[in-house]
């Protein structure tokens, strides 16, 4: 790369090396992986770094057929489906809601609502636990709906609420004087104008839901309702010794979240940073 | 507060919120009423409970595995803002550096692992840490090293063994915070600078650090309350051993309530994981000054 930069200094390559170096660790795991994943057992164990003699797909078939990948991939699709539709139907009316009335108790609703981004989640396990198992609502194909709407919520609501607040409000004002209900105004207004920033709602809350680990392995047991992460946490156990597989793993795992980072990393970055700083 | 529409009637205000509303209660507040009821208890799971006072709790006090998951915590929390604070805001001074060539794909490479799962990335690192034929061991003896040390099981380098992957996954969220607020900064004034002759070191110090105090306390509060409550990666990495050695406070609520079935004495933990954390979180707050909410 120096050749594009003129006169360079030693001082200046070698901010560009330490740059280049850390950017290269962290896409040289995806790629390593995606190539491991075609290597047999014996040819990872000969060497970790070296490419694949041949194309073979057999570690996919291992992988999706015994252990039983294919179930564990579409119960998160599953999920995460669920929990985004959700959260972008309460998380729009809340935030129009918050961001267009004045009224009693306003601030302390918005604050309830922001309570998951304060307080320690994980401390949550337990308690959550025990109230889905007296209430017999573990291992149900909608128990992990319920935890990751809350913690999807405040930054939705979040991001929502402050994108509303920055469309001109004229357009409803006349609206409302000629008749036009709440629910019309947020339907045929508002909406359509938030499409950008409900394509940011939806990409953060399928990764958060994708990508959560804790709750999903205390709060369902059964095998068929298990979900990506928590499978792949099981695998190290079960099949110590066969890395390629578990690579393999790993890389289908990944598939969904780096197809939308690769389409939409701008949306995402500026997302996750607005998201975050709320927090 | 800027301009408003006319309040609608009151059913639409209980139909817009009543049901996010319930699904918060049902999912935050109600659980934690009923641990706390049973942190009072001796409750093992099953049919009989007994009122037990502060037992639990007097429990704590003298548990020296919780207070060793506190420290490590706290261990672990110090050396993750550091890095991931520290690192994500020198790469991204090192990235409004015109002289960087690539900058836009530095930046969009290097956040791609925060979008990972941190179950992926515990995964990838237990293989960096491979005793046999892991990367670290295989770069480090090529290099001539001998008597590399057991990255996670030797308990007296573990919580730094477990930090660094975290840290490598997050650099990139906090440099895109800094990045941003580092473009935010007038050219005006960096050149000023220029022209006076300051250095890069100076340039970054005593102009860019005191302009993006307001996006460094965001990142610093963050940090410490995303790395309080750390699970995922250990749990992968380690389990939290060997021994103790690794065990945050959440892994050590995990595996009293999930492993021992002491749900009780878990509930207790609930709690006081609860009142430690916000205790931190408030007093850095405090240190860092200001507040973090309107």
């Amino acid at each position: 790369m120096s050749n594009k930069v003129k006169k360079i200094t030693p001082i200046q390559a070698l901010l560009n090396l330490i740059v280049s170096l850390f950017t290269i660790s962290c896409v040289f795991p995806i790629i390593w992986m995606t190539y491991t994943s075609l290597k047999s057992g014996k040819e990872y164990q000969e060497n970790i770094l070296s490419l694949p003699s041949s194309i073979n797909f057999e570690n996919y078939v291992q992988v999706m057929r015994n252990a039983n990948f294919g179930q564990y991939f579409y119960n998160s699709f599953i999920v995460s489906l669920l929990t985004l539709t959700l959260v972008l139907i309460l998380a729009s009316i809340t935030g129009y809601f918050l961001s267009r009335f004045k009224f009693k108790g306003r601030k302390s609703i918005y604050a309830f609502f922001m309570l998951g981004l304060v307080v320690p989640t994980h401390a949550w396990l337990l308690p959550m636990f025990i109230q889905f198992n007296n209430l017999g609502i573990l291992d149900k194909r909608v128990t992990l709906v319920l935890p990751y709407i809350t913690f999807a919520m405040p930054t939705a609501i979040f991001l929502l609420e402050s994108f509303i607040q920055s469309i001109p409000i004229e357009m409803e004002e006349s609206a409302s004087i000629e008749g036009c209900g709440v629910w019309q105004s947020l339907w045929k207004i508002i909406l359509p104008l938030c499409k950008p920033m409900l394509a940011t709602v939806l990409i953060l809350t399928f990764n958060t839901s994708w990508n959560e680990f804790p709750f999903a392995l205390v709060l369902i047991t059964k095998d068929s309702l298990k979900t990506v992460p928590v499978a792949l946490s099981m695998f190290t156990g079960t099949y110590t010794t066969n890395y390629p597989q578990l690579v393999t793993a790993l890389v289908i795992s990944i598939i969904p979240v780096v197809v939308f980072y690769a389409l939409f990393s701008k949306k995402i970055m500026e997302g996750m940073v607005a998201g975050a700083v709320k927090g | 507060m800027q301009r408003t529409l006319p309040l609608p009637k009151k059913r639409t205000m209980i139909i817009a919120f009543l049901p996010p509303l319930l699904i918060f209660a049902f999912v935050f507040i109600f659980p934690l009423i009923f641990s706390l009821r049973y942190s009072f208890t001796d409750w093992k799971g099953g049919l009989s409970t007994q009122f037990i006072g502060f037992d639990n709790y007097k429990e704590l006090l003298f548990d020296s595995n919780f207070w060793n998951s506190l420290k490590n915590t706290v261990t672990v929390t110090v050396l993750v803002v550091i890095g991931q604070v520290g690192l994500g805001f020198i790469i991204a001074v090192f990235l409004v550096n015109k002289y960087v060539a690539w900058r836009n794909v530095h930046r969009t490479l290097i956040f791609l692992p925060v979008v990972l799962s941190p179950v992926v990335v515990g995964l990838i690192w237990t293989i960096v840490y491979n005793k046999r034929n892991g990367f670290l061991n295989l770069f480090l003896s090529n290099l001539g090293i001998q008597n590399i040390p057991l990255w996670l099981s030797d308990p007296s380098i573990v919580l730094y063994s477990v930090s660094i992957p975290i840290i490598w996954q997050f650099i990139g969220l906090y440099m895109i915070m800094f990045l941003g607020s580092l473009e935010n900064i007038p050219k005006s004034i960096l050149e000023s600078a220029d022209i006076d002759g300051a250095s890069t070191y100076q340039r970054s110090i005593k102009i860019m650090l005191p302009m993006i105090y307001p996006t460094f306390k965001v990142a610093m509060m963050l940090c410490i309350s995303g790395t309080l409550k750390i699970f995922d990666q250990i749990f992968v990495l380690t389990g939290g051993g060997p021994g103790q050695s690794s065990m945050t406070m959440s892994l050590y609520n995990y595996r009293v309530s999930f492993d021992m079935m002491r749900f009780s004495y878990g509930s207790a933990l609930s709690i006081a994981m609860i009142i430690i954390t916000l205790l931190i979180t408030g007093f850095s707050l405090r240190v860092l000054g200001g507040k973090r909410y309107e």
